[in-house]
């Protein structure tokens, strides 16, 4: 366990929901600097409305989540903003702002409320990230004018001009080709290297197997909130009983000949998938 | 392609031209030479002319800019925090509301000091009843916020046309029915100031606002994870956008779609900067009314023609045309 001065970021004993629907329940995470945490498990199971209660953006019924021992409802906007970047899964496509001016907005808890233009260490932090997300060519395209994948990572490099401490990323691959899906887990590899603590939802079972120190499997239930299944690292957590018994389908894993890596096979069509045939 | 500078400078040019045509042209034409050097004449005997220019067209001129500044600036707050090229005071609901108050202020016979203020809190009550009838679970549904906006300008309408009935005195009745077609012929410099101080506060607000703004055009989501108190910055916006309506409607009656036309083009004709759109969106307010002014006053041949009715004869089009353009479907959708 983390000490309490430590940097952290920790949800305890979460209840959430929505008017009389509760949708998770009972759910405790920590995650620390240069770790990365994947959230995994079926659609409708949460794994968006847990990363928005830890990004401040959906109050619990009731637990808490506290940043560096601070309740983050307790604190302000911008200074929860300074140190916590959340890049949802959906990002508004109808503006006309310029990739270069939404990245800057990520300077916005850095700055007075009165502010608009950046200083030297802002512009600095909008060209570094730029850089990283490969956007620069792009930086003066309008965001309407972005397919889904370039509007993903000029979220992210919004998110990295923030410079925060921790980073909340809500399916941050869902858009991306193979290439900027390398790419990512690369520049979120080397950010992990750097100290920054990642909390990340994801599907793909291969992309968790080469990124998440740790993994946090929740289960869908109808009846009742979606709860934790398990937790700890990938093999642990994502272990082919578990895997059965969350997303009720068989999942085959071998290790990579040539790299050793963990590579799961949720696609075993014999018998997971009734082919329908006909017309 | 006209470089955005150039775009400003015509703007100018048009709104300047606009003055000097309203200074001069009516039932007594004048040269523009003229008409300033009447303006600025401090020869002790003064002409009929002086008195024309300095008690009827400079006062209807300046009206007509405030009125112009405030329909379009409060517009431009009002899709800016709706996040939608659809939203005016006058769809929204806001004018009407702040139009009823005005109404009942009228037949209370309060001092005109007063009405600008309850023309702001009628806008306010009319502005949270559409918002909270609007707001989803995703923040505010488009098609809900105009839906609400309708079916309280038509109660607003209902109460104001009973009001009307039951007016004290043929000419309370007269005044009420001539303000709310919507013009600014007739107004005094003691008119126009209770509604130039509510007008500068709102232009102000927005323009200091213009970050804010400029975070909210991200989606409220994205607005709050970049630091941003959404709430206190929405609240505050409303009450801006309200602050001129109510200016606007106070002094002008009900004139719709200048907040829907000038927040538009000004957004698509001036670049990416929150605070160069507010100011030329407030520019093409001013000469859109000058010029319809211009034309109610000119047109009727003897008779004026209600300036809301002629804005509306160019403003009705232009909304079937935007609901008509791919954005709007797909911002109806939500």
């Amino acid at each position: 366990m983390m000490t309490g001065k430590s940097p952290s970021i920790e949800a305890h004993n979460l209840n959430v929901g929505f008017e009389k629907h509760v949708v998770l329940e009972n759910v405790s995470v920590q995650l620390v600097p240069s770790q990365v945490i994947a959230i995994a498990g079926p659609n409708g199971a949460g794994k968006s409305t847990l990363l928005k209660t830890i990004a401040r953006q959906i109050k619990p019924i009731s637990g808490t989540v506290k940043l560096n021992n601070v309740d983050i409802w307790a604190m302000p906007t911008p200074q929860f903003a300074g140190k916590v970047a959340y890049v949802p899964q959906d990002i508004e496509a109808s503006t006309q702002l310029s990739v270069e001016k939404m990245v800057m907005l990520g300077r916005n808890p850095h700055q007075k409320w009165w502010q608009w233009y950046g200083n030297s260490a802002d512009a600095d932090a909008v060209k570094k990230a730029l850089q990283d997300t490969e956007m620069e060519s792009l930086r003066q395209k309008p965001l309407c004018q972005l397919s889904g994948g370039e509007r993903q990572r000029a979220a992210l490099a919004t998110a990295l001009a923030q410079e925060p401490e921790f980073m909340l990323l809500d399916e941050p691959t869902s858009h991306l080709d193979f290439k900027h899906q390398n790419e990512l887990l690369v520049l979120l590899k080397r950010l992990r290297a750097k100290g920054l603590g990642i909390m990340i939802v994801l599907h793909d079972l291969n992309v968790i197997a080469r990124i998440a120190d740790q993994v946090l499997l929740i289960e869908r239930s109808d009846n009742e909130g979606s709860r934790v299944a398990a937790t700890g690292t990938v093999g642990d957590a994502l272990s082919l009983a578990n895997l059965k018994s969350v997303f009720d389908v068989e999942v085959t894993s071998f290790n990579d000949p040539n790299t050793g890596e963990l590579v799961y096979n949720p696609f075993s069509l014999a018998k997971n998938t009734r082919v329908v045939t006909g017309e | 392609m006209i470089s955005i500078s150039v775009r400003v400078l015509l703007l100018l040019i048009s709104l300047a031209t606009a003055i000097v045509v309203n200074l001069c042209v009516g039932d007594v034409c004048v040269a523009p030479g003229q008409a300033i050097h009447e303006i600025i004449s401090t020869d002790p005997n003064l002409s009929t002319l002086h008195e024309i220019l300095w008690q009827i067209r400079l006062p209807r001129i300046c009206v007509a800019l405030l009125v112009g500044t405030a329909l379009a600036v409060s517009g431009y707050v009002l899709q800016a925090l709706s996040r939608n090229s659809l939203s005016d005071p006058y769809l929204t609901g806001v004018s009407s509301g702040a139009g009823l108050a005005v109404a009942i202020a009228m037949i209370s016979n309060v001092s005109f000091s007063v009405i600008p203020a309850a023309a702001f809190v009628g806008g306010l009550l009319a502005s949270l009843l559409v918002a909270s009838m609007a707001r989803g679970a995703a923040g505010l549904s488009v098609g809900r916020l105009l839906l609400s906006g309708v079916g309280l300008s038509a109660v607003c309408s209902a109460f104001i046309t009973m009001i009307l009935i039951h007016a004290s005195s043929v000419a309370q009745g007269q005044g009420l029915f001539f303000w709310l077609a919507g013009g600014i012929a007739g107004r005094t410099w003691t008119e126009i100031f209770p509604a130039f101080g509510y007008t500068i506060a709102g232009v102000v607000l927005a323009l200091t606002m213009s970050k804010q703004i400029r975070l909210l055009s991200l989606g409220a989501q994205s607005a709050q994870a970049l630091g941003l108190d959404v709430a206190r910055a929405q609240w505050i916006l409303l009450a801006a956008a309200v602050l001129m309506c109510g200016a606007a409607v106070s002094i002008s009656g009900l004139v719709g779609f200048v907040g829907l036309i000038a927040p538009h083009l000004a957004r698509r004709l001036y670049g990416q900067d929150e605070r160069l759109q507010i100011i030329c969106s407030a520019m093409l307010g001013m000469t859109l009314v000058l010029i319809s002014d211009l034309a109610a006053r000119t047109l009727g041949q003897g008779q004026e023609l209600p300036l809301g009715t002629l804005l509306s004869l160019i403003g009705g089009p232009f909304f079937l045309w935007l609901i008509g353009s791919k954005h709007s479907r797909e911002v109806l959708q939500t």
